[in-house]
């Protein structure tokens, strides 16, 4: 938004940065303010005096130009052919620089020094028009700062509007809220008009077919037309909006949209059969070939604008190729129209095609500014000598649309503030926006439950639905920061649910055996299931395909915590950290029985199932190389006892590790976490076949836990059982076994044999090699023995320890040492 | 009598001397037992006691005596000095260097995603907001429908949604919360809504598909904005510092009116504008505003008896600000150089 053009509207006294900050502050946030044209440097008008050819190099020139009275004149070289003698053209100095930053020296040319630069359009900034000299208004005189002269030097804001407030979108919007936060007068632009004889009703007719998609089509006949570049002030001020200039006719659509939110479109009058426009849905499979060259093919969801013959614009959206401006056109049909903004929404999307015109439907614009920006263009048209507007306009508007009235009361007003506003202050903030408000009388009020103030709502701010919308606008105008703070009453106990502190205490006992906290992103692929050997039916490729993922990789919600723990492995592995120790309590995500019938869901139905997962993984060197350990890699007991850590800390116990075999995982190093016949999850080493995939170099280890059973398992009673008060005595056994009978199974024989004198049993010692025979292992035992009530004697110890050794011998063939 | 008396005399003086050139516990040992032991000097001269005048003996037997308590005396005296040294000088020789790394156990970081949620979210807790979570496997209807934001509506385009079908997706904010609890709850209603939402942005150095947020929501009887305000900047000045300015400016949101965003000072430049406040004084935080009365009707309760306010805050961003971090990728890459600075 140029500031220049913005005080055409209003008078704006604030110093810049005050009007940043009382724009932002009442809800036009400012994001940034840009000094244009403060690049351009020394370059004055000048007047050529004489041109000639450059007596060597045949495509220059050399002209000489005359800087006024308090100058020199200068000699300067041009490749350019479109100047003459009495041209009024652009000089940079020598030391002068242009737009784009360069600074301009003296230059010889072959024999002929250019004391400086003439200048395009585009080095000046103001178009991309690079082709040839700019040439000045003859109301520049020689020597005559051009920055100034042609108000290139400017300040530009750039605003962040809201999606409510479309009406902001255009100099008349933002000048209004300017005039509300400064108390200063709207002024509005001039529409005066001098229009020919000839009637527009006699030379077009309008016909909406599709009234629900299009409320109002205004449409005004320019005749006399002679399409050229716009002036340079229109130029100057469209480039600075960041528009880029085009023709008159064009520039000027464009300028009056900018002025006041309005898109028009030029329809090139001559080539539209009939003269007559009808607003209908498109036929199906109708194809039209767009400004843009390309073909489009319509569906009757869209609406289109069209003559008896043809489709000639997408409505809202874009024009037609066969209808377009040309330097030939003579006659132009203007359209200013208010399109359905879900159609125009919709179209937009459905033909991958956004134009500034789609960007300003789609937020829904205000009929009544149809005819505005029809008379404003033809004033400009007429102003800039383009072209004669013809006598009125057609306008298209069957149903008038109506003006929204909302009654409320300063109390209820300052109820929602929580502070004291009266109707006065109310009447005010909402005048200085443009809503009317009336007063009702006291025997009104009493009648009319509603409210004391009867506010009528302008008809470009469509956001304004109710009265609590009032209290927003009431809101900003007295100002957001003198809105005191209070804090409110009443007792709440709030706090974290149960699951919640159990998560946190989990996380706390698995930093402490070493684990680092891993975040994740929760997609996965099917190529993940493939990798992980999941089979075809497997419960994990029930999973929920996301129907517009960004990659192919990410395209289902995770049924499982491996495939994102793999990668962030292989990421600190690759990455030259040779230990590494990760867990996540994340989610994985399983389609409702609702959502996999493709049922509707009943009201608070969650659509997926969203379990609660834990995995631990880890891999390379437990230890770094350090001086009091010997170096070693994670192992498969590593990652049970960072497991067995934290279910002792969670206060789970009794779960019980059974060998089992599953498809991602190593088949002999695996096992099932019971607790009471419930598998509360699985460990092991990832399958070899599965880290390869995922390239990680080396063995992995895992353990992956359904959270929520796991707390079913949470012993939180915890009654307590009185310290020992009597010695205990310690006994080993040694023996040898084949490999195959697991330590979980004697451990058990000697608790059953000793009873329940037997307070543990530990292993010591595991032993295979020689002079150990093939297959086979020696293992050791401390047996602990205590009683409650008394002190043991060795002779009872000793016979319960005989009784035990004897079982390992009799029951499972031990061979004791 | 002055033969004896100079003999004692000259035991002492030996002893004295011996005593004094013991330079080890055993040294001395030996010299007790070589003046008082049995066969010592001073015994050997107690025995000549019969060859002393009768007369004399009493005399003679103290002076021995006191000999006797003065070497004593010098040796217990020396001895504490030698066994004092040699003990020091045992422990010098067990001197090690307190320099070598200890044998630490091995501890894991929290993720700071993790660590700002538990912040934010302890504060609101203390200030008696219960902590909810709820379903990222969303339906339209609570994620936008029931939030005033109906199809077409413009505020659907800035969210880039996950569809699972027509009318599934993938929660673009926590906001769905505040319907769901309303539904759930009798009023009043005052939780706070830690997650992970979804949109569909390329990953850069400040976007990813999946990120958090932290909503909030308090229905009650004659809530106001003075409430919000107030409960606001109190959560500001606790999570960013007491120094820290705060302000609300108006801004939109479809599922609260009035709205606002609030806004920190730069801790960076403190409010002179820099390149982290993009040269504006001020970081945005969080959207807030007064639950708008289309979201309270579409849970069926009745804008005139209660009202409310609601806020949503990006907690990638605020842990980002607060730690000085410039890629937002680095939080989902989990590589432990980068973890293991929390």
């Amino acid at each position: 938004m140029p500031l220049k053009w913005l005080s055409d509207y209003v008078d704006i006294d604030l110093c810049i940065d005050e009007l940043a900050d009382r724009l932002t502050m009442s809800g036009t946030k400012v994001e940034t303010v840009t000094d244009i044209g403060d690049r351009l440097n020394r370059i004055v008008a000048g007047k050529i005096v004489s041109v000639s050819p450059h007596e060597s190099v045949g495509r220059l020139r050399v002209a000489t130009v005359d800087l006024g009275p308090r100058q020199a004149r200068r000699t300067l070289v041009t490749a350019a052919a479109n100047i003459g003698r009495g041209d009024i053209v652009p000089v940079v100095l020598a030391g002068g620089t242009i737009a784009d930053g360069t600074e301009i020296g003296e230059v010889d040319f072959s024999g002929v020094r250019s004391e400086g630069m003439l200048c395009s359009a585009k080095e000046l900034g103001i178009s991309s028009d690079g082709s040839g000299i700019l040439r000045l208004p003859d109301d520049i005189k020689p020597g005559d700062d051009v920055v100034s002269a042609l108000g290139l030097a400017d300040t530009v804001i750039e605003l962040e509007i809201t999606p409510n407030r479309p009406d902001c979108l255009c100099m008349i919007g933002i000048a209004r809220e300017v005039a509300a936060i400064t108390g200063a007068t709207l002024k509005m632009p001039n529409t005066a008009l001098k229009e020919g004889s000839e009637r527009a009703e006699e030379l077009i007719s309008v016909k909406i077919d599709a009234h629900d998609l299009c409320s109002r089509y205004g449409a005004r006949v320019i005749q006399k037309v002679s399409i050229g570049q716009s002036p340079i002030w229109m130029q100057v001020r469209l480039s600075a909006a960041g528009v880029r200039p085009i023709n008159n006719v064009v520039d000027v659509t464009n300028y009056v949209m900018l002025e006041v939110n309005q898109p028009l479109h030029a329809f090139d009058y001559d080539r539209m059969s009939e003269h007559a426009v009808i607003v209908r849905r498109a036929r199906s499979g109708e194809v039209i070939v767009t400004l843009d060259g390309e073909e489009r093919r319509l569906d009757p969801e869209m609406l289109v604008i069209a003559d008896p013959g043809s489709a000639l614009a997408v409505a809202g959206v874009m024009g037609g190729l066969s209808t377009e401006i040309t330097e030939d056109t003579c006659t132009v049909l203007l359209e200013s129209a208010t399109f359905a903004r879900q159609s125009v929404w919709r179209t937009s999307r459905s033909l991958k095609l956004r134009t500034e015109a789609s960007s300003r439907y789609e937020k829904g614009l205000d009929p009544e500014t149809v005819p505005l920006a029809l008379d404003r263009a033809g004033h400009l048209l007429e102003a800039i000598g383009a072209g004669v507007a013809a006598s009125g306009i057609v306008d298209a508007y069957p149903s008038t649309a109506a003006v929204r009235v909302i009654s409320t009361d300063a109390a209820r007003i300052s109820r929602r503030l929580g502070v004291d506003v009266s109707s006065d202050d109310v009447a005010d903030s909402l005048g200085r926006l443009g809503f009317s408000v009336r007063v009702e009388s006291g025997a009104n009020k009493a009648k009319s439950e509603g409210g004391s103030l009867v506010v009528e709502v302008p008809t470009f701010r469509g956001d304004v639905q109710e009265e609590i919308d009032l209290v927003e606008e009431v809101a900003r105008m007295w100002g957001y920061d003198r809105i005191p703070t209070t804090v409110p009453a009443g007792a709440h106990v709030g706090g974290y649910t149960y699951e919640q502190k159990k998560a946190m205490q989990a996380k706390t006992i698995l930093t402490g055996a070493g684990a680092s906290e891993a975040l994740t992103i929760p997609f996965m692929s099917v190529a993940d299931l493939d990798m992980l050997r999941v089979g075809q039916g497997d419960p994990l490729r029930d999973a929920i395909r996301i129907d517009n993922p960004m990659v192919e990789e990410q395209s289902y919600m995770r049924t499982t915590m491996l495939p994102s723990m793999l990668v962030a492995i292989r990421t600190n592995i690759n990455r030259g950290n040779r230990g590494v120790c990760l867990f996540e309590l994340g989610k994985t995500y399983f389609p409702s029985q609702s959502l996999k019938r493709g049922e509707e869901l009943r009201r608070g139905e969650n659509p997926a199932v969203e379990r609660q997962v834990l995995v631990c993984g880890m891999a390379g060197a437990y230890t770094p190389r350090i001086w009091h350990t010997r170096e070693r890699d994670y192992d498969f007991y590593d990652a049970k006892g960072v497991l067995e850590a934290l279910l002792e800390g969670m206060g789970v116990d009794g779960a019980t590790y059974v060998q089992t075999v599953r498809p991602s995982f190593h088949p002999g190093r695996t096992a099932s976490i019971v607790w009471e016949d419930r598998e509360l999850g699985v460990i092991g080493e990832v399958h070899p076949d599965v880290s390869e995939a995922y390239g990680v170099a080396g063995r992995v280890y895992m353990f992956e836990l359904d959270f929520a059973r796991m707390l079913e398992a949470v012993d939180e009673a915890k009654s307590y059982e009185p310290l020992p008060r009597y010695p205990a005595i310690e006994r080993d056994v040694a023996m040898v076994l084949p490999r195959a009978v697991s330590i979980a199974d004697v451990a058990e024989l000697i608790e059953k044999t000793g009873g329940e004198l037997v307070r543990s049993v530990t292993l010591f010692d595991v032993y295979e090699g020689l002079p150990v025979p093939e297959g086979k292992r020696s293992i050791a035992f401390t047996v602990t023995y205590r009683a409650q009530d008394r002190t043991l004697t060795d002779e009872e110890v000793n016979r319960l320890h005989e009784e035990v050794r004897k079982a390992l011998t009799d029951e499972m063939g031990a061979v004791l040492r | 009598m002055k033969e004896m008396n100079d003999k004692v005399e000259a035991v002492v003086e030996r002893a004295l001397s011996a005593i004094e050139n013991a330079h080890t516990t055993a040294a001395l040992e030996e010299a007790r037992v070589r003046l008082l032991g049995r066969k010592g000097e001073l015994t050997t001269l107690l025995r000549q006691m019969k060859s002393v005048d009768p007369e004399d003996r009493p005399k003679f037997g103290a002076l021995v005596n006191s000999a006797r308590e003065t070497i004593e005396k010098e040796l217990d005296e020396r001895a504490r000095v030698l066994v004092a040294a040699e003990k020091a000088a045992r422990l010098e020789l067990e001197r090690i260097d307190v320099t070598m790394p200890g044998r630490a156990p091995r501890i894991g970081k929290i993720h700071p995603l993790t660590r700002g949620i538990m912040d934010i979210t302890e504060i609101f807790v203390e200030m008696g907001f219960a902590v909810v979570e709820g379903p990222e496997v969303e339906t339209d209807y609570y994620n936008f429908e029931a939030l005033n934001t109906p199809q077409y509506h413009p505020a659907r385009d800035v969210q880039d949604t996950f569809y699972v079908n027509d009318t599934v997706l993938l929660r673009t904010q926590t906001s769905p919360m505040q319907v769901r609890e309303m539904e759930k709850r009798e009023p009043p209603v005052k939780v706070v809504v830690p997650g992970r939402v979804y949109r569909r942005d390329q990953v850069d150095a400040t976007h990813s598909p999946v990120f958090h947020q932290i909503e909030g929501l308090l229905v009650d009887h004659d809530i106001t904005f003075t409430d919000l305000k107030g409960t606001l900047a109190m959560f500001a000045r606790k999570f960013y510092g007491e120094e820290r300015k705060v302000r609300f400016r108006p801004h939109y949101f479809p599922f609260t009116e009035p709205s606002a965003e609030m806004d920190i000072s730069c801790a960076i430049c403190g409010g002179a504008g820099c390149r982290v406040c993009k040269q504006e004084g001020w970081i945005e935080v969080l959207g807030c505003g007064l639950v708008h009365p289309n979201v309270l009707r579409a849970v069926g309760y009745d804008p005139d008896e209660l009202t409310g306010y609601a806020f949503g805050m990006g907690v990638e961003r605020l842990v980002m600000l607060k730690h000085g971090i410039d890629d937002l990728r680095l939080l989902y890459e989990n590589d432990l150089r980068f973890l293991s600075q929390f």
